[in-house]
């Protein structure tokens, strides 16, 4: 392939050929063609980087950071955290915060979101026990997968905007927490009672609950089909 | 056999089940059944229709992709940016014509051909940084100093890895 620069139709016209009238000839692609570009550059997981796509994509020129804004697909995974990261908490916690901002704004309200949070000192975490940290949840109606791991000092609560936009689409999740009584705190504060298509669910939580206790009885037993 | 011709008025005689793999030209003769009528082709030039049936003929009898199969692709994250050893080769050319050969592989709707051209530009992204990206494609850095301040905000918070 050469690398030479005879073509500049992925240009954003800047520097395109323009016909006797000074507008630009039709020499851009398409938008459509464009995103099918962006979708190709997609990696298996979508971590928050500035040296894949979608943020790369974003960091070039104004129409490809348009472009890329308004694919949802490109944004339907989130993975932050996990094993062999060198990040600190905190660190990883503020990249949490604000990629999940952005990709809130970008996903598009009706796109199945995967959602994946490995902040556990396990997984290679710098961890400073704090209280009351809660989980940023990216636009809830389009998670379709949830995968949590997280410290006990990571709460579950306060999540009453869930009410308002419930997690529609959720499809599977996976808690895990290991590290204290937290099974009483999941069930409790998580809104399962919202959660209509939810048919997986893995918990691995300390168990020492008798699982007829009422804070039980909002969990979909019913509609799953793999716990 | 049928006659197409091309922006540059060339006209190029082929095999129906070659140029079949064209959706719009599937469609066109269905629509006017047996006819020797030519097909006009003002979107496409000969030199790039002539890659195109070259491409067609060498994938000729293979199944065309259907909705379904692409849906689940993608859904299932199967998509990838392999691209097939003679597919590769075949698209091994300079850049005006590899998009030239992207815009008429959507014009006259061959998925297929989309899909390597398509595979081929994100090989080309991929690795790169923002500044040798606009570098190959001649892209000309053009935020404004809301995005630039956006930007510098995404870098800071952003892993490097």
């Amino acid at each position: 392939m050469a690398d030479s620069l005879p073509s500049h139709v992925l240009s954003n016209g800047e520097s395109g050929r323009r016909n006797s009238n000074g507008t630009f000839t039709n020499h851009q692609l398409p938008y459509e063609i464009l995103q099918e570009i962006f979708l190709h550059c997609r990696t298996p997981d979508r971590w928050p980087s500035r040296k894949i796509a979608p943020l790369l994509l974003c960091h070039v020129c104004s129409r490809w950071r348009s472009v890329a804004q308004s694919t949802p697909r490109l944004w339907n995974k989130l993975s932050v955290g996990g094993l062999g990261s060198t990040l600190d908490f905190d660190k990883a916690l503020a990249t949490l915060t604000n990629a999940t901002d952005l990709w809130s704004r970008c996903i598009g309200k009706y796109s199945p979101l995967s959602y994946t949070v490995r902040l556990h000192p396990e997984a290679g975490m710098t961890h400073v026990r704090t209280t009351g940290r809660s989980l940023p949840l990216p636009f809830p109606p389009s998670i379709r997968e949830l995968d949590l791991e997280l410290p006990d000092d990571f709460q579950l609560k306060n999540y009453d905007y869930l009410q308002k936009d419930p997690l529609e689409l959720l499809e599977a999740a996976r808690i895990s927490m290991r590290y204290g009584d937290e099974l009483d705190v999941t069930t409790e504060h998580f809104p399962f009672a919202h959660v209509p298509r939810l048919r997986s669910l893995a918990l691995d939580v300390p168990w020492s609950l008798d699982p007829l206790e009422p804070q039980f009885t909002q969990m979909p037993w019913t509609q799953l089909t793999c716990l | 056999m049928v006659l197409l011709v091309t922006s540059d008025n060339e006209q190029f005689t082929t095999e129906k089940d070659i140029v079949e793999r064209s959706v719009l030209i599937k469609n066109m003769l269905e629509d006017v059944g047996e006819s020797d009528q030519p097909i006009p082709l003002p979107n496409v030039s000969s030199s790039v229709l002539k890659k195109v049936l070259e491409y067609c003929e060498h994938h000729r009898g293979e199944p065309l992709p259907t909705a379904d199969s692409e849906q689940s692709q993608d859904e299932t994250r199967k998509r990838t940016t392999d691209i097939s050893e003679w597919d590769q080769k075949f698209i091994t050319v300079d850049q005006e014509m590899l998009f030239e050969i992207i815009l008429a592989a959507n014009y006259l709707d061959i998925k297929s051909l989309l899909d390597v051209g398509c595979k081929t530009v994100a090989n080309m992204i991929k690795g790169k940084t923002p500044e040798e990206i606009r570098k190959l494609f001649n892209i000309v850095n053009d935020f404004t100093p809301e995005e630039e301040a956006q930007i510098k905000k995404e870098n800071e918070w952003a892993e490097d890895r």
